[in-house]
């Protein structure tokens, strides 16, 4: 430990692999870690890696998770200095960090005016746009919706759609992934997506508020790490490429961007760092832009939290972002680290590419598949990491996110991330529940992909899951029918020495063995 | 140790998750199982497989001690639950309730064995009435007591065998009239 720990205990306001992450950095640093756990999750990894844990309710996260009051009196009567909220639930609540502040503790993350300013979307594109940042095309100001004068301004709206050009989206102030987006090809279909769009960000933000803005596509997903302190400064420590996505929830990331020139790259940095700037940002968050076919970024939002793939700038910059977290909350400067890593930012010299695992099905439409994790082999080796919440015997609940482990590379460069990326995905030997691993292994296959051909459409064009996955029934129903038989018949057991022809089957077994004896 | 011949199995897809999926039926020509390994929970094994082709393939495979019929693999990514069934016993049901979906055929049904066993016991008479679904007698084959019921309802008017008796595959059983019963 070469510093004094920023705080003595810390409560992990969260669950799965982001509570691990957070707990793994709490322990580097020598600062007691208490979880919180719902019913759902009594026996959940986070709650075994924690010094302490506090049960905050039942199964439903809204009883649970997302219960500002019950998960704030879990962290008075552990008697913590600072809770850390990670990402999802209550991380981008101004409401809940202003209820642990009042509460007599810090809370790990921006201010509770910036969470505010910026998880208004329409409040953000302002501040950007007052900032001198370009904004995606759109309006700034909520649509008439359900208003008294909505008959009477609806011409307002129709001529701002056709002004931004069609196809435009309907999106919610409040939102965020997907929901009550809706995309309207014809003007006549405006007035029908904008009342369906606010009833349903009005069900799920409590926020009815709607915008348009343009759609822009073909266009890549490009975001920027910002690192601010309470000291004035807000330094930019590198981008990540989230361009494989589907319906807007994110696939594979990568950090860089491929393809930016140190120009663009010192370009982006600098529209990000303005933003964050102007956001008064003493934490860590991350601007997103759209970046169209004409190399223009656009600010589409900023997140005011750790993001879910964080970890990509870590192995690109070498800068711990939660311990970083932890020290600015306590009040300390940016880290020489940090510097040295936004100094870095514009050639950083390696390339880290990370692919969620999520327990939803790649060859039916990504249907939900939660379930009990029977074997789990993660890769390992040179220049790989994997963040998880589970282990082997495992349930993952139909209750929560549906993340079930990041697996992240880095190389020297692109070509390099990737052949590891192909070859870390072979390693996982992963059964009980259907993932997304084997459209992530077509993905590090896929030529689009190696040619950094990076586009929010990728799924669409170049994934047909149905007939990937009915390619592999035939062998799978074979071997169900062969091992069913020789149940019947004498049951072979051949044990191999370790070294034969596949090592992991080693591995897996080894693993087994110390699972059982642990 | 001498292998046993496989029985033909009978391999189905969970309908609720893939509705389309044809039942694969796998014999012992399909492949053979090279090594199994446990590891996990659940009983999960991994497992090398030979198949009839020539190659290789590794997967992961769980049965559930409750649902003995029940076998999933996890293979090249993919997670299938299937329901196993020995293949001539599905035969022997599927005869067994052939023709109702037929009311209106008055030809007298045929009831015969597609696997060879032993008839361990027969619970009707020649003459007797029987209903729809009815245990008309019960063959012992792979060790398994499998009940012939009446496909239909009718009249018992041919009984070629007793209790004890062997029996080949396609060897008659029975004949039974359809008609009503009063």
């Amino acid at each position: 430990m070469t510093d004094a720990p920023p705080f003595r205990r810390v409560l992990v306001a969260n669950r799965g692999e982001i509570a691990v992450r957070i707990i793994r950095a709490c322990r580097e640093m020598g600062v007691t870690a208490v979880a919180i756990y719902s019913d759902a999750d009594r026996d959940a990894l986070h709650v075994r890696l924690a010094d302490e844990a506090v049960r905050i309710g039942p199964a439903a996260a809204s009883e649970s998770y997302l219960e500002i009051e019950r998960v704030v009196n879990a962290a008075r009567s552990a008697r913590v200095d600072a809770v850390h909220p990670g990402y999802g639930f209550l991380s981008e609540q101004a409401a809940f960090a202003r209820a642990v502040v009042d509460a007599g503790m810090t809370f790990i993350g921006p201010s509770p005016d910036t969470i505010e300013a910026f998880g208004d979307k329409l409040r953000a594109r302002r501040a950007a746009r007052a900032a001198g940042v370009p904004v995606v095309p759109g309006t700034l100001h909520p649509a008439p919706v359900g208003s008294s004068d909505a008959v009477d301004r609806a011409y307002e709206i129709v001529a701002a759609a056709r002004d931004i050009g069609l196809p435009v989206l309907v999106k919610a102030a409040a939102g965020g992934g997907g929901r009550g987006m809706r995309r309207v090809e014809r003007l006549e279909d405006l007035p029908a997506a904008l009342a369906a769009g606010s009833a349903e960000a009005a069900s799920a933000f409590g926020d009815g508020a709607v915008y348009l803005e343009r759609e822009l596509r073909p266009a890549r997903h490009v975001e920027v790490q910002l690192v601010g302190d309470s000291h004035g400064s807000v330094v930019a420590i590198g981008e990540r490429d989230c361009s494989i996505q589907r319906r807007h929830q994110k696939l594979v990331e990568e950090a860089p961007a491929p393809g930016l020139d140190a120009d663009e790259r010192r370009t982006l940095h600098e529209l990000a760092v303005r933003i964050g700037r102007a956001a008064g940002l003493t934490s860590v968050a991350t601007a997103e832009f759209l970046f169209d076919v004409e190399r223009r970024f656009w600010f589409l939002e900023m997140n005011t939290r750790l993001q879910v793939e964080h970890g990509i700038t870590e192995l690109v910059t070498g800068l711990d972002i939660v311990r970083e977290q932890l020290a600015l909350a306590a009040g300390a400067p940016l880290s020489s680290r940090a510097r040295r890593a936004a100094a870095e930012a514009g050639d950083p010299g390696r390339h880290a590419i990370e692919v969620r695992l999520t327990a939803e099905d790649p060859g039916r439409d990504f249907a939900p598949t939660p379930g009990r994790i029977s074997v789990w082999v993660m890769p390992g080796g040179p220049g790989v990491r994997v963040d998880s919440g589970v282990e082997a015997g495992d349930r993952i609940p139909a209750e929560y996110d549906n993340l079930v482990a990041k697996v992240l590379v880095v190389g020297e460069d692109r070509d390099t991330a990737i052949d590891r990326l192909r070859r870390a995905l072979d390693e996982v030997v992963l059964g009980g529940i259907q993932t997304t691993l084997p459209l992530h292994r077509a993905i590090a296959r896929d030529p689009a992909f190696v040619a950094a051909s990076l586009s929010t459409d990728w799924l669409t064009d170049h994934w047909d899951g149905a007939t990937a996955r009915a390619s592999s029934r035939g062998t799978a129903a074979t071997i169900a029918g062969l091992v069913a038989g020789a149940v019947d018949g004498p049951v072979r057991r051949v044990e191999t020495a370790a070294g034969g022809p596949s090592g992991w089957r080693a591995l897996a077994r080894r693993e087994a063995v110390d699972r059982a004896s642990r | 140790v001498t292998r046993r011949p496989l029985p033909d199995v009978r391999v189905n897809s969970d309908p609720a998750v893939e509705p389309d999926a044809e039942p694969v039926v796998v014999s012992a020509a399909s492949g053979v199982v090279e090594r199994r390994s446990a590891v996990g929970v659940e009983r999960a094994e991994i497992v090398r497989v030979r198949l009839d082709n020539g190659s290789t393939i590794d997967a992961i495979v769980a049965r559930d001690p409750l649902r003995p019929a029940a076998v999933s693999v996890d293979v090249d990514g993919w997670h299938f639950d299937f329901t196993v069934a020995d293949a001539r016993r599905e035969e022997l049901r599927r005869m067994a309730t052939r023709g109702r979906s037929g009311p209106g055929s008055s030809d007298p049904l045929e009831l015969r064995t597609p696997i060879p066993g032993r008839v361990v016991s027969v619970a009707v008479s020649v003459g007797d009435r029987v209903t729809s679904g009815q245990p008309l007698l019960v063959v012992e084959a792979m060790k398994m007591q499998n009940e012939v019921r009446a496909p239909r309802a009718g009249t018992v008017v041919r009984l070629d065998v007793t209790a004890g008796r062997p029996v080949d595959a396609r060897d008659l059983l029975a004949v039974i009239e359809p008609g009503a019963i009063e």
